[in-house]
């Protein structure tokens, strides 16, 4: 038996119990310690900036053992093992620059999955059918289908999905939500969600040249259009380049407009009918491509609107202001405001809507590896957070308001627009 | 008149079609001249034009005649020799506003491998039979990378009559042929499709087969709704026959969730398979239809592990099914810590009123998680009538139950029960009268704040008191308009000088302008214990009007008790959220450690001064990172600092973190100090 399918077999005889309740590694030993046998072992593919966040994360956590890295470029694959070796004293952690050698190792329980937008559902997709547990970063994935098919095979493999949209994990955007669901502002008809707008550049030169030694260029660009390297296009800035993502907008998206549709509970639905305006900007640049400023609205059936804008134009800069008939709610990163402010106080009874409580994004992956219950942000919840992301994002570049069939996930009567909801990979990368 | 409205007509039409046709020129000569500078564009160079074509794509879109028209341009951009970078974007374009009349150009550009991949990325997109057709045709005369391109196309497009021409390949030497070639007939997934993937799993080894096999059961899931048959026959070949683990699982469930009423005596068998289809057997009753009939798994219950029967328990209590009540409660009193855990959290499920006596003795009676388990269990009870069985038994139980009770009766937001809370809050047992006044908190209203100041005057207990105190505070808060009138009223009376300082602090809580007049009245008291209550209230204050009141205190008490305690309010106060620029701030901090003479004061100081924005602070902090006393904080303020202010003096910063970094043996300045470092080299 491979390791992994031992770990899902013996889950429970580890020490954790069963649902409804997630048992805190800290009952599965003293101190939270945990036998070594028992540790979910776990392989990191993409360490950048959020892939190396992660990793220190998990490296944390005593229930978790890191033992490869997977990164197209060598230093960044390099830094981690360094990193992993220095933390557990020795040497034993391996580096792989293709993913696929990664996932065939049979001692792998689990992958973090923190690679560009556009190799998630590639990754992931392939992960899932190898047995694996995932924990990936936001935005789930690059096109509506992308992510529809990382969610079809997350169910069909009984994989335990975690995205990384660790907004959830915290209460105060929990408790946000569970007033509003609670009706403790009256009838909600609007949301205004505030993203960050403009382009986060980070200074590498845009000269096309030769990617450096180590770095395996074709394997980053993966599925996407064929096009030469220039070392502002990779690391960190890809975000703003839309052959691999859709700007802050998507980048935000798997945080503020997950919770304002976790509040509105409309977070397994999506916006019926989308209609906005965004600005790309003209030559600013002659790499990067998304837009730099937008506001667009989304009308669900239910009647109420989500209203996602760039900072600039939202009241409070970013964070989610739910406005209803008798007060409002504000969340944001390490805040939460209410009117009237005694809503703060207000205590959410057992006959109301309790929401998924979890304080540790990372440490709710893990419980949920042991257990097989569903964490706080499975795909199903974030494939429809980044798909009004991709919603507003068409209907901008459509110029016009577009009506949205959320079962079928199809554009109605628009098969101009439906051709946004996919894009051909470049060969021979398939999903 | 008549004659008059027809011509008006006629005139309209015209003009609407002269001008319509002068729209479509407008917009076709745009494109043409927009296409004319993209002939130039090569990566690196300035989009400009190929953003002025996206917004202009925009409008193009709204009109057939002009999408036609742009289309048309963009066929003949393709034939001449612009860049690979401009017929790339061009392509881009097609995807979205292209048509059948785009197949013989984006055809031809397939056969070169260099432009294979942009052409399939319109194609791809553009929907019809022709294209189909022509990427059929394509594919045969094809190979290498093209090849994959082609067939992964066909299999994005469900290209029904392509499963022959794919077959061919799906044993093909090269492995990327040979994967595409079996993923695209799994999309695909019609019965034809199911039959290939039915002999080529069978020669299929390594990661093909697990793709074959995947592929094979999308064919199932596909064929559900239409061949249910074939659809169980491919599950069950793979459930049965195959020794990958994951795909077993994933056909189990294929099993369970297109079997309706027979999915539970398929999850029945299962439970006997290996153990990692046991587990996911059990996770599957989740996905089990509303009405099933579960009695055949719960009878199955005596025959699997401990742990097995806990997980099929509780994956049952989540369904909220009622029949899993009587072995939950069997389980709760199981000698594993673990499994007692897993059924008290899935009573809060399945349980009723009738449970309310075990959770709240076991909280009562336990500790750790098995206490907290019974403790949200008590709290998540959804059982209307839990509530007036807690009341009741409010009235009779034992303290420590009692306690429980009451602590879940605040909880549970029972306002009913405010009445016997404020009986509870004179309960001769402290901890009773505890979880009472915290209950209160919350539930009590403006019209019980007498009561509860009295609660306040007859608490012997200053533990208790203080919690009194808060509660008094909370429910005051709750008043409109003066909400600390009724307090002040009673602390002017109030010659106790314990309960009058519990009740200034009470208005520190509410820090209103009137009150802070009283509690300026009693700084200037000869008393020093009144002093003392002042200074307590004042630092519990919600803004920082006191906070020269309180350093005024530090600066000219001789009491040593009233400077320390009027520092620390300082301190508190000071954290508070004001209009006060970091470079203000600064300056209290420092007159701050200028009066603090103790350790914990001065560290106080640099807790504080670690959060601003300014050079200054950082200098300030640096002054201590010699102190032996003090410099573990000095170290991880500056480097906080440093993180934000390195901007405004990189060379000073930098040689502040390398100081840090040779001193301190502190991970997290150690990690800041190298991330401020590396930002300034940047």
């Amino acid at each position: 038996m491979k390791r992994r399918q031992f770990l899902k077999a013996t889950a429970l005889s580890a020490g954790a119990a069963a649902f409804p309740a997630i048992v805190p590694a800290t009952a599965l030993g003293k101190n939270g310690a945990v036998a070594a046998n028992d540790r979910i072992v776990m392989g990191f593919i993409g360490l950048g900036g959020m892939g190396t966040g992660n990793l220190n994360g998990f490296l944390g956590k005593s229930d978790a053992h890191v033992v490869a890295v997977c990164d197209v470029d060598r230093e960044h694959r390099n830094q981690a093992k360094e990193l992993i070796n220095k933390k557990y004293g020795n040497s034993d952690c391996e580096t792989y620059n293709d993913f696929r050698e990664l996932l065939e190792r049979d001692d792998l329980d689990a992958i973090c999955n923190a690679t560009p937008d556009h190799w998630h559902a590639i990754i992931s997709i392939q992960a899932a059918r190898k047995g694996l547990d995932i924990y990936q970063e936001k935005p789930l994935a690059y096109t509506i289908a992308e992510g529809r098919a990382i969610v079809d095979a997350v169910e069909k493999y009984g994989t335990v999905f975690q995205t990384g949209s660790q907004q959830r994990s915290s209460s105060n955007f929990r408790f946000g939500c569970e007033l509003v669901r609670n009706g403790r502002i009256g009838q909600v008809d609007l949301v205004k969600v505030g993203l960050p707008g403009d382009w986060s550049i980070r200074n590498n030169p845009l000269q096309i040249t030769n990617p450096p030694e180590g770095f395996d260029y074709n394997m980053w660009l993966g599925p996407a259009p064929e096009t030469p390297y220039s070392p502002a296009r990779c690391h960190w800035n890809f975000r703003w380049i839309s052959d691999y993502a859709g700007g802050q907008l998507t980048d935000w998206a798997g945080h503020h407009i997950d919770i304002a549709q976790w509040g509105m509970g409309s977070e397994l639905t999506a916006p019926i009918e989308i209609d906005g305006a965004g600005v790309f900007p003209i030559d600013k640049s002659v790499i990067f491509d998304t837009m730099t400023s937008y506001e667009f609205n989304c009308k669900y059936k239910k009647g109420f609107t989500i209203k996602v804008m760039d900072r600039n134009r939202h009241p409070r800069g970013m964070g989610v202001l739910f406005e209803g008939t008798e007060g409002w709610v504000y969340v944001n990163r390490g805040e939460i405001d209410a009117n009237p402010k005694s809503l703060l106080k207000s205590v959410i009874g057992p006959n109301e809507i309790h929401l998924y409580e979890s304080n540790d994004h990372r440490q709710n992956f893990l419980d949920c590896i042991r257990t097989r219950e569903e964490p706080i942000a499975p795909p199903k919840v974030s494939h429809r957070s980044i798909m009004v992301a991709h919603l507003g994002l068409t209907a901008i570049k459509m110029g016009k308001k577009l009506n949205w069939d959320p079962e079928k996930e199809v554009f109605v009567n628009n098969p101009d627009a439906n051709r946004y909801l996919s894009r051909a990979m470049r060969s021979p990368w398939k999903l | 008149m008549k004659k008059r409205l027809n011509f008006s007509a006629m005139l309209l039409l015209v003009c609407v079609s002269v001008f319509a046709a002068s729209a479509v020129f407008s917009q076709t000569t745009k494109v043409d001249a927009l296409l004319k500078e993209i002939q130039d564009y090569d990566f690196g160079k300035s989009r400009a034009a190929l953003s002025e074509m996206s917004e202009l794509m925009k409008t193009v879109l709204a009109s057939p005649a002009d999408k036609a028209a742009a289309e048309k341009l963009m066929i003949s951009f393709l034939k001449t020799d612009a860049s690979f970078a401009a017929k790339q974007y061009v392509c881009k374009q097609l995807s979205i506003i292209g048509s059948n009349e785009s197949i013989p150009v984006l055809t031809d550009l397939l056969k070169d491998p260099k432009t294979a991949d942009i052409a399939l990325y319109a194609l791809e997109r553009i929907p019809g039979k022709a294209v189909d057709d022509a990427l059929l045709g394509a594919l045969a005369k094809s190979k290498g990378n093209v090849k994959v391109g082609i067939i992964n196309t066909l299999g994005q497009r469900k290209v029904a009559d392509a499963v022959k021409s794919i077959e061919k390949s799906v044993g093909d030497k090269n492995k990327d042929i040979a994967s595409s070639s079996i993923a695209a007939l799994g999309k695909i997934a019609t019965v034809q499709a199911a039959d290939v993937l039915s002999k080529a799993k069978g020669k299929a080894k390594g990661n093909l087969k697990d793709l074959a096999l995947d592929a094979w059961l999308q064919c199932a899931d596909a064929l559900v709704a239409s061949d249910k048959a074939k659809a169980m026959s491919i599950y069950k070949a793979v459930y049965e026959k195959e020794k990958a683990v994951p795909a077993r699982i994933a056909a189990l469930r294929g099993m369970v969730t297109a079997s309706g009423n027979d999915a539970v005596d398929i999850l029945v068998k299962a439970m006997d398979k290996d153990a990692a289809i046991q587990t996911a057997a059990i996770g599957l009753v989740r996905e089990l239809p509303e009405k099933s009939n579960l009695n055949p798994l719960i009878t199955k219950l005596d025959k699997l592990s401990e742990m097995g029967q806990i997980q099929l328990l509780t994956a049952i209590a989540d369904r909220r099914e009622m029949a899993a009540r009587t072995a939950v409660l069997v389980a709760v009193k199981d000698d594993d810590e673990q499994i007692k855990i897993a059924a008290l959290k899935a009573l809060s499920r399945v349980g009723s009123d009738y449970d309310v006596d075990l959770l709240a003795e076991t909280a009562a009676t336990t500790q750790g998680d098995v206490q907290e388990a019974a403790r949200e269990s008590l709290d998540r009870l959804a059982d209307p009538a839990v509530d007036k069985k807690i009341i009741a038994l409010i009235g009779t139980a034992d303290s420590k139950i009692k306690a429980e009770l009451v602590r879940s009766a605040g909880a549970r937001n029972i306002k009913t029960a405010t009445a016997m809370l404020l009986t509870a809050a004179k309960d001769n047992d402290r901890i009773v009268r505890r979880e009472a006044l915290r209950a209160l908190a919350t539930l009590a209203t403006p019209e019980q704040v007498d009561e509860l100041i009295n609660l306040i005057k007859t608490e012997e207990n200053s533990t208790i008191r203080q919690e009194a105190v808060k509660t008094l505070g909370a429910v005051s808060l709750k008043i409109d308009g003066d909400p600390g009138k009724k307090i002040r009223a009673a602390a002017e009376k109030e010659t106790n000088i314990e309960s009058k300082s519990a009740l200034l602090q009470a208005l520190g809580r509410l820090g209103d302008q009137k009150s802070l007049t009283l509690m300026r009245a009693n700084l200037n008291s000869d008393n020093v214990e009144l002093q003392k209550a002042a200074v307590r209230a004042l630092s519990l204050w919600t803004d920082t009007s006191p906070l020269d009141d309180l350093l005024t205190v530090v600066k000219t008490s001789s009491d040593a008790t009233l400077k320390i305690l009027s520092l620390r309010g300082y301190m508190d106060l000071m954290k508070l959220e004001s209009n006060r620029n970091d470079v203000e701030s600064l300056v209290l901090y420092k007159v701050a450690m200028e009066y603090a003479t103790e350790t914990s004061e001065k560290r106080m100081v640099l807790s504080g001064l670690s959060e601003l924005r300014c050079i200054g602070a950082i200098t300030m902090v640096a002054k201590y990172l010699d102190d032996e006393n003090l410099k573990r904080e000095a170290e991880v303020a500056a480097t906080e600092i440093g993180n934000r202010v390195y901007q405004q003096d990189p060379d000073y910063v930098a040689k502040i973190m390398n100081k840090v970094l040779e001193q301190t043996d502190n991970d997290s300045a150690i990690n800041t100090a190298n991330k401020v470092i590396q930002k300034i080299n940047e």
